[in-house]
């Protein structure tokens, strides 16, 4: 959801709600304003009558509809001010023919020697006109209210927020590989300078991170093979010596086969640097089928010396978009593990159709749970000569290439899922 | 063979030297681009391994260079760079071989003497040793003027073993150069021993000498001395 969006539904939902209120308010005020009137213009009324009274008129010329006049023996003492109350009532309406709300004022007079009570009334606006129209005028205003919100927002934060939308265009298109820096649009708003400004650094600092990280592994690799090749070919040269006891080459063997494992790790830690930097982006379509039929073939030899027995269902020409190089060592990794965590006369199933690639194969339940072994470094059989990178590898290459893989391992036998 | 070696690394280089050195072969040493240019003009080799990052330019420059003035010379590349970029790039400039560092210095004579035999088909295609005589160009294995027949494996094992006569050559660059990457595979080198076992047994029968030694379990030598 869009912020302005958002913005503008909680302004609307705050609106309504003081809209609610001030409609309470209003309404209150009405019908006491109203009632203070009425009250008034009775009072107003009786005073009349009392002034005229004394001028002598008859009690008989006031007698109307509204106004009632009965004798009673005695004028009842209150507190109230000048002995006038007042009170709702309902009266017959002659013209709407019902019952309608009316004021009603009640005091005590004394004319000709005889005690009255007056009873003086008028109709009074009813309670539901006044919330009909306070009601009707709150919704006219909230509906106009919400009609330039939601133009004027619109219009306003298009015109605001269009600094703020560029720098999101420009952090969306941002590409580690394309290290052209980018530039923003001037904004005059404060906020959205710090922020570009903030993004430039960070931006410049990734780059260079990236550059240096990028060069680190480009030379830690070139730096530590050549070392190595050398410790290598000293021992070579070692064992070339006649006259070594076997005592002595029995350290050389495993000097020699732990450089030969820092090597490989060296390869493979070098190729995981450089999967996540994604510097294998020669995107193309390659045809799944025939490199598996390939690999398989050169696979064959080894499969064959181990006794493993090959079934395969692999649908013709399979392609898939990626980087060759990169689908090339996922299947070897596959298709390795496959053989390596496999026993003497085992098997391997491999079925390939245009949505997954499934590879199953006997061997031994793994030390570890399913979901470690895609991590570096974690192997199912600790002796194993493995690097324990070769899953990390799979993992890495899924990640970037929004494969799924899955592994189960049921009844003696492992099962890669990978979708694509 | 006269061989230059041009390869910034002192101790790397010295390795190599000193493996090639002997078996009639001469081997020189260039540490720079310019040392390396200097010696191409200067004189002729049979053989020029080339390492491709040197301290003062491109090995593949010294290649282009080398390619006006030596044109038959044999061209291996080593680099640390495994990038399949510079492999092609160095093929296309005329390079014979590439391998990647690090390798077996077993693996490194192997390739250079196959070059060799390459490069200079019409004389060197075929290999004596004693008794066994390989034709390289019709992959023919003769043992007292007799045929052998050998796999494709075993063929191959008894040319590696050929380049490295009376050299230890290791169990793990056996398996390397049969079969390539794919030699990490082996929890044991249980295969090698099996392919050396199937080649002994074929040159026995054929009435070869069992040069096959094994040394402590860690590898082989092809053993001329005995008799």
């Amino acid at each position: 959801m869009k912020l302005l969006f958002k913005v503008t539904i909680f302004y609307l939902l705050i609106t309504l709600l003081v809209f609610g209120a001030g409609g309470i308010i209003t309404y209150n005020i009405f019908k006491q304003e109203i009632q203070l009137e009425t009250d008034r213009f009775l009072d107003e009324k009786f005073q009349q009558i009392e002034i005229r009274l004394e001028e002598g008129e008859e009690i008989d010329s006031f007698r109307d509809n509204k106004i009632i006049f009965v004798k009673i023996n005695s004028i009842p003492q209150t507190n109230l001010r000048r002995n006038i109350s007042f009170s709702d009532t309902t009266v017959y309406h002659p013209q709407l023919k019902r019952m309608e709300v009316n004021r009603k004022l009640t005091s005590y007079l004394i004319s000709h020697n005889e005690n009255y009570r007056v009873e003086i009334h008028d109709v009074i606006v009813e309670t539901d006109d006044i919330f009909q129209s306070v009601y009707e005028s709150q919704t006219r205003l909230f509906i106009i209210l919400g009609i330039v919100f939601v133009i004027s927002g619109f219009l306003i934060s298009t015109w605001l927020f269009r600094p703020f939308e560029d720098t999101l265009i420009n952090i969306n298109n941002f590409n580690i590989k394309n290290l052209s820096p980018f530039t923003f649009k001037k904004t005059s708003t404060k906020e959205f300078k710090i922020l570009n400004d903030f993004i430039s650094r960070m931006i410049e600092k990734i780059s260079k991170d990236y550059k240096n990280l990028k060069e680190f592994t480009e030379n830690a690799s070139h730096e530590l093979q050549t070392p190595l090749a050398i410790a290598k070919g000293k021992l070579e040269l070692l064992l070339q010596h006649e006259n070594l006891d076997e005592k002595q080459v029995e350290l050389i063997k495993s000097a020699y086969e732990s450089i030969s494992h820092m090597s490989q790790l060296n390869h493979s830690l070098t190729l995981l640097a450089k999967i996540e930097n994604k510097e294998f982006s020669d995107t193309q379509q390659v045809n799944l089928s025939y490199e598996i039929e390939q690999l398989l073939s050169d696979l064959s030899e080894l499969s064959g010396l181990m006794n493993i027995s090959v079934e395969k269902d692999i649908k013709k020409d399979i392609t898939i978009e990626n980087d060759k190089t990169l689908i090339k060592i996922l299947l070897n990794n596959l298709f390795q593990n496959a053989i390596r965590h496999n026993y003497e006369g085992g098997k391997i199933k491999i079925k390939l159709d245009q949505y997954s690639l499934i590879i199953e194969n006997t061997g031994n339940e793994p030390a570890i749970p399913p979901d470690q072994l895609f991590q570096r470094f974690k192997k199912g059989n600790m002796n194993s000569k493995s690097s324990g990178l070769g899953l990390s590898l799979v993992r890495k290459i899924c990640d970037i290439s929004n494969y799924s893989i899955n592994y189960t391992f049921q009844e003696g036998w492992h099962k890669l899922i990978l979708e694509f | 063979m006269k061989l230059l070696l041009v390869e910034d690394n002192e101790e790397l280089a010295n390795n190599i030297t000193t493996y090639l050195t002997g078996e009639g072969n001469i081997c020189e040493y260039a540490s720079t681009h310019f040392e390396a240019i200097d010696k191409i003009v200067a004189f002729e080799y049979d053989l020029v391994i080339l390492d491709i990052m040197l301290p003062d330019g491109n090995g593949l420059d010294v290649l282009k260079e080398m390619r006006q003035h030596q044109s038959e010379t044999g061209v291996l590349i080593i680099s640390a760079k495994n990038a399949l970029d510079d492999k092609i790039k160095g093929l296309d400039l005329g390079a014979d071989d590439y391998l990647t560092k690090p390798f077996h210095l077993s693996e490194l004579n192997a390739r250079l003497k196959a070059i060799y035999r390459r490069k200079n088909f019409s004389s060197n295609y075929e290999i004596e040793f004693n008794e066994i005589h390989v034709n390289t160009q019709s992959i023919d294995v003769l043992v007292n003027e007799q045929n052998v027949v050998l796999t494709q494996k075993e063929y191959e094992l008894l040319i590696y073993f050929l380049s490295n006569t009376n050299r230890m050559v290791t169990k793990q660059s056996i398996a390397e150069h049969l079969w390539g990457d794919q030699a990490d595979l082996f929890d044991s080198f249980d295969f090698v021993y099996q392919h050396i076992k199937n080649l002994r047994k074929k040159l026995l029968q054929a009435g070869a000498n069992d040069y096959i030694n094994t040394i402590y379990g860690l590898g082989y030598k092809f053993n001329s001395n005995k008799k």
